[in-house]
C-alpha cells in the first residue's frame, strides 16, 4: 500500500459514512493488514481498476448492516433481503467512487466497478495475500470496516 | 398553505433515470418528482438507458456513471450521438475534476456527486430545467 493513498482513503471513508448516516462517525486505529481475512455478516466489495488494481471492501456484522439499511432507507427495516441490501450496496459506491476521485484529483488514475454484495462469506482468498488498509469506522448503527487493498500483491 | 421555493418553481417535465441501484434510482426519483419531474423510465444500466431515450425522448436524463454493461460516459456520448440538445444531468460518486470535466465536454448539462442532499441535487436539477427550457 503506498503511503500516499492513505490520508485521500481514510478522510473520504469518513466523510462519506458521516455523511450518508447523518451521524457523527468516529474513526478507530487505522491498521495494515498482511494475509489476514476479511469477515463480514455483511460484505460490499468494489472492485478498484487504473494504476494499480484492487479492491474496497466494507465488512460488518448483520445488526449494524439492518441499522445502516434503516437509517438509509428511512424504514425500519428486519431483514436483509436483496432489495434492503441494496441501500449498502450504494453505500460502497459512495465510499469507493469518492476515495477514489480523491486520488484522482491528486494525480492518480482510478475507477470503479460495480459493487457486490455477498452474505456470510469470506473475501476471495486471493485478497489474503494481499496488504490492506482497515479502516474501522464507529457509529450509532455500529462499527463498519473499510479494507483496501491497492497495490502490489 | 405555505409553499416552498422548490414548489413554486414546479416545471413538468419528462425524464429518465439510469443506475444500476434501485436505491440510488428511488432516491433521485424522489428529487425529480418534487421538481414537477414525471419519471417515464428506469435504466439499471447504460444500455437499456439509451433504449428508453430513443423510445421515449424524454426531457431530462439523469446518468450514474458507474453502471455494468455500458458505463455512463459512454451512454452520456451515444445520447448526445443521437441527440445533441439531449439534457442529460450526471448524478455519480466518481465526482473527480477530470470525470467532471469529461462529462461536460461531452454534452452534460450539469455534475452531482453522491452522496448529495435532495435540496443541493434539486437546486442543481431545477437550475438545468430553467436553462434548458427557457423557463
Amino acid at each position: 500500500m503506498r503511503f500516499d493513498y492513505i490520508n485521500p482513503l481514510v478522510t473520504t471513508t469518513q466523510e462519506v459514512l458521516d455523511c450518508t448516516l447523518h451521524q457523527t462517525v468516529s474513526r478507530g486505529e487505522v491498521v495494515v493488514l498482511q494475509g489476514d481475512s476479511i469477515y463480514g455478516d455483511v460484505v460490499v466489495s468494489v472492485r478498484i481498476t487504473g494504476d494499480s488494481e484492487g479492491d474496497l471492501l466494507l465488512s460488518m456484522d448483520d445488526l449494524t448492516a439492518l441499522r445502516i439499511c434503516s437509517t438509509l432507507t428511512g424504514d425500519r427495516i428486519d431483514t436483509l433481503t436483496p432489495e434492503n441490501l441494496d441501500a449498502l450496496v450504494e453505500l460502497g459506491n459512495m465510499i469507493a467512487g469518492n476515495a477514489v476521485s480523491a486520488l484522482n484529483d491528486l494525480g492518480f488514475d482510478f475507477s470503479i466497478l460495480p459493487p457486490e454484495v455477498s452474505v456470510r462469506t469470506h473475501a476471495a482468498s486471493s485478497l489474503f495475500k494481499r496488504e490492506a488498509l482497515r479502516i474501522p469506522l464507529m457509529s450509532d448503527c455500529g462499527e463498519v470496516d473499510v479494507n483496501v487493498f491497492l497495490g502490489a500483491e | 398553505m405555505a409553499h416552498s421555493s422548490a414548489d413554486t418553481e414546479k416545471k413538468d417535465f419528462s425524464c429518465i433515470i439510469a443506475d444500476d441501484s434501485a436505491f440510488a434510482r428511488k432516491n433521485i426519483a424522489g428529487v425529480l418528482t418534487k421538481l414537477g419531474g414525471n419519471v417515464v423510465g428506469e435504466a439499471a444500466n447504460g444500455q437499456e438507458a439509451l433504449d428508453l431515450f430513443g423510445k421515449l425522448h424524454p426531457d431530462l436524463v439523469v446518468l450514474d456513471i458507474t453502471m455494468p454493461v455500458l458505463d455512463g460516459v459512454e451512454t452520456l456520448r451515444k445520447i448526445i450521438e443521437q441527440d445533441k440538445n439531449a439534457v442529460v444531468v450526471i448524478v455519480s460518486s466518481l465526482g473527480h475534476k477530470e470525470m467532471v470535466w469529461k462529462a461536460i465536454c461531452l454534452g452534460a448539462k450539469s455534475f452531482v456527486t453522491k452522496p448529495y442532499t435532495a435540496d443541493y441535487a434539486g437546486m442543481i436539477i431545477r437550475d438545468v430545467i430553467k436553462k434548458t427550457t427557457g423557463g
